[in-house]
């Protein structure tokens, strides 16, 4: 839903103004019907339920950012597809998302996934591409791993699926290293 | 005449999704295609940029829309449901008009399901799939997503054309668990599980996907998934290019099939 975010979002104000100038997304539309959750392919594997991480962003509860429901996210937009007030809330996890790395209040139950989103920027950065044994390589050495999925491999090289990585894209990763870091709220 | 494209392969293709790619320049050959692969292109970003540093999102977008354009004027077209998201969202971004295609689109233009349907040398007569869609081909809804975000029939339909038989399919459109696989597999094995087996519980013999990421969730993850889910069994996973490739009557190898963990039987034709 396009709507104009409140102008001028500061860390001070409160967590649904935040959330509305990242997002894009007006919180408040929500009346909490609960259809997003009952589409959502992984609303039962965290700890609440996708409609009430919104609800915590309406009461301007700051819980909404040490939740791990954001982190399991997959982003695929069954929820905004759905909600009958045109709600994003695949954005509002997005910002959710950002604005917790931010502050670092990420969960440690989320530790794995929020390495696994560093190192694949990282490793985008780096190349311009990402090479997906690079990626595991990084991943398993980020959380202290270094033998996670390693008896994949084996298969993964025998049909050709794992490769070395080419080199990289120049012009990429020029457009990375002068990439607009996301505003500060 | 032969319809040209800007290629945008993405990064699973030249990795896990190698046999995506292999298949789709298979068929385009017998279809008249012309491929241009996109000079340079980047990653797409896929979920990780948008989800922790939109300024990432963005910046890529923007390159590989600046590249596409080299191509001249023609529409993209990619295999990678993420990456035609992606690009789909730089594109809406830049307020830009440039066409971004998913081939499944490609594949289903009137134009060429008359041209596929003239290629067809194998039908696959009696062959029951599965045909999946997962989130990104049809969300975020919109008129450029590949059909109706509800309700798609563009996979059955292309699949009814090459002479298969497409399955009641009510999880068709569930996500598989996507980028978790890495970090959280036991959240995709319960979700890809999930899927497999309820395909294969009505009789499926394949599954047909037109995204790497939930090739590599049913396919290489596919023993993990089903036990995960208490199921027993295989059933093999098709690119939905692999099927097409199949009926034009290539062979297994040109598809890549021989990639594949779940091996692929000649029960479609190969
Ligand atoms: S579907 Fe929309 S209105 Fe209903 S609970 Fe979810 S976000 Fe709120
Ligand atoms: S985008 Fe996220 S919150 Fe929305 S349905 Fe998908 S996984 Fe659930």
């Amino acid at each position: 839903m396009s709507h104009t975010p409140p102008a001028g979002a500061t860390a001070a104000s409160p967590l649904h103004e935040r959330i509305a100038a990242a997002s894009g997304e007006n919180p408040a539309r929500c009346y909490q019907c609960g259809r997003c959750s009952a589409g959502c392919p992984v609303a039962d594997e965290g700890d609440c339920q996708p409609h009430q991480v919104l609800r915590l962003v309406q009461l301007d509860d700051e819980a909404a950012l040490h939740a791990l429901q954001p982190w399991l996210c997959v982003s695929c937009n069954t929820c905004a597809t759905r909600c009958p007030q045109q709600v994003d809330l695949s954005a509002i996890m997005d910002a959710l998302r950002v604005e917790a790395i931010e502050r670092g209040t990420a969960p440690a139950a989320a530790r794995e996934v929020v390495a696994f989103n560093q190192v694949f920027v990282e490793r985008v950065a780096a190349r311009g591409r990402l090479n997906e044994g690079e990626l595991g390589a990084h991943f398993n050495l980020r959380v202290h791993a270094p033998f996670k999925n390693l008896t994949a491999l084996p298969g993964m090289l025998v049909r050709g699926k794992m490769r070395p990585p080419g080199g990289s894209i120049a012009g990429a990763v020029e457009a990375m290293r002068t990439r607009k870091e996301p505003q500060q709220p | 005449m032969s319809t040209r494209l800007a290629y945008f392969p993405g990064c699973s293709q030249h990795g896990t999704g190698r046999e995506f790619d292999e298949s789709i320049r298979a068929i385009a050959g017998r279809l008249d295609l012309q491929l241009d692969e996109i000079p340079e292109w980047a990653c797409c970003g896929a979920t990780p940029a948008h989800a922790i540093d939109p300024a990432a999102d963005r910046a890529l977008g923007r390159w590989n829309l600046g590249q596409a354009a080299k191509c001249g004027d023609v529409p993209v077209m990619t295999g990678c449901a993420s990456c035609f998201a992606r690009l789909r969202s730089a594109r809406a971004h830049a307020g830009s008009d440039q066409r971004i295609l998913h081939i499944a689109q490609v594949l289903g233009e009137p134009a060429m399901r008359e041209r596929l349907k003239a290629a067809v040398v194998r039908p696959l007569t009696g062959v029951k799939v599965a045909c999946y869609y997962g989130c990104l081909l049809t969300r975020p809804a919109g008129p450029d997503a590949i059909d109706d975000a509800e309700n798609p029939r563009l996979l059955e339909d292309l699949a009814g054309l090459l002479g298969a038989t497409a399955i009641d399919f009510p999880l068709r459109l569930d996500c598989c668990g996507a980028s978790l696989a890495l970090a959280r597999p036991d959240i995709v094995h319960r979700r890809s599980g999930r899927l497999l087996a309820m395909a294969q519980a009505r009789g499926a013999q394949a599954l047909v996907v037109a995204c790497p990421l939930c090739h590599s969730n049913l396919d290489f993850q596919q023993v993990a998934a089903m036990q995960a889910v208490g199921a027993q069994g295989e059933i093999p996973v098709l690119y939905l290019t692999q099927l097409v490739g199949l009926a034009l009557g290539l062979e297994a190898r040109q598809l890549g099939l021989q990639r594949h963990f779940v091996d692929v039987p000649a029960l479609v034709g190969a």
